[in-house]
């Protein structure tokens, strides 16, 4: 994926240091980088500063930038790694701690039913009616391992294209496509698994 | 005879629409004879369409305000950041000037008017000579100051046009 020529002009004034330019790249991409990162990191706080990450990131290492790729594969690409950083931050700070409770809320049978719908082969747009899918689908995002989540988030919901896909994440084409068909797989079955109930 | 794992890229071009037609008929002759395979068609088709229809998260208004003001102040601190280099450069290269020609100077012999030089070396040269008349010997260090003082000034008068 190359620059394209209205990209190539933006980064060349942002490179001068003009705010205003800075601030349509912005407008141009912020929505795309926070849909991305609030569904990788799952909450809107952590969302938003890494958000505000990227774009500062992307402002000071313009000089970096080699212009191979189009701006919104290199944004997405710092995206990845932000939000790379902090889960390994959650992980140092929660270590065994999470694991354990939720091992033991699952014993203790916690969680409320989240959805009594068992038909899964009916239309999903119906479905989606309720608003409670909505937060299923995204929990079920959540606990999709993290290489999976990466790959359906921007495919599926960024609809980002697989070349486009493998260059952010710095991974074969083949191996972005054998995540999609995996996360899917999951995230249908976690689907399936609450709907049908404990 | 592939295995049903060596379809899974495929089926993930087939349900997203772009598989080359070849590869999709291909793909459709063999979902004919596997149930697992259409299985997992029609789920990942089922996920899609249901993705599909997810509410896309957008950034609160705020946040590109939030995110321009950072700028701001990124870009100032920057801005200073690169000023102070510069100067701290510029009084570098002012000590190193300052120390060299402190330095020279010390290193240096002082340079004295060619006029005075000459005087002070006849002065020199009488005290050695009356030195040597009166005491019958002269004072070797003063010997040796007035060699170089006649050197020197026989140095000045050659090099004076």
């Amino acid at each position: 994926m190359r620059l394209s020529d209205a990209d190539a002009a933006l980064v060349a004034r942002c490179k001068t240091n003009d705010l205003t330019a800075f601030e349509e790249m912005v407008e141009r991409y912020q929505h795309k980088i926070y849909g991305y990162v609030r569904r990788l990191v799952g909450n809107e706080t952590d969302a938003e500063d890494i958000t505000q990450e990227v774009f500062l990131k992307a402002l000071t290492s313009l000089h970096a930038f080699r212009e191979e790729s189009s701006l919104q594969t290199w944004l997405f690409r710092i995206a990845t790694n932000l939000c790379r950083d902090l889960m390994r931050r959650r992980q140092r700070e929660r270590g065994w701690f999470s694991l354990w409770r939720r091992t033991e809320e699952e014993q203790e049978g916690g969680g409320e039913r989240l959805l009594d719908i068992p038909d899964l082969e009916g239309d999903p747009e119906r479905l989606l009616l309720r608003e409670e899918l909505g937060e299923l689908l995204q929990r079920a995002i959540e606990e999709l391992p993290w290489r999976m989540r990466e790959v359906l988030v921007l495919h599926d919901l960024e609809a980002l294209s697989y070349e486009e896909i493998a260059e952010a994440l710095g991974i074969p084409l083949g191996t972005v496509k054998s995540r999609l068909f995996h996360a899917r797989a999951r995230l249908r079955e976690a689907l399936a698994s609450y709907m049908e109930g404990d | 005879m592939k295995a049903c794992r060596e379809w899974e890229q495929a089926i993930v071009e087939y349900v997203d629409g772009t598989c080359e037609p070849q590869a999709a008929r291909e793909l459709e002759a063999h979902l004919a004879r596997c149930a697992a395979c259409a299985q997992a068609v029609r789920a990942q088709q089922w996920l899609k369409q249901a993705l599909t229809q997810l509410e896309r998260d957008r950034a609160p208004a705020y946040l590109s305000r939030r995110i321009r003001d950072h700028a701001r102040v990124a870009l100032w601190q920057r801005a200073r950041a690169r000023r102070t280099l510069r100067l701290a450069a510029a009084a570098t290269v002012v000590t190193a000037m300052v120390v060299g020609w402190w330095g020279a100077s010390r290193l240096a012999p002082a340079s004295v008017p060619a006029a005075e030089e000459q005087a002070l070396a006849q002065a020199i040269l009488q005290e050695y000579a009356e030195s040597a008349a009166n005491d019958g010997f002269a004072d070797p260090s003063l010997q040796l100051l007035a060699r170089e003082v006649h050197l020197r000034t026989s140095l000045a008068e050659s090099r004076s046009p």
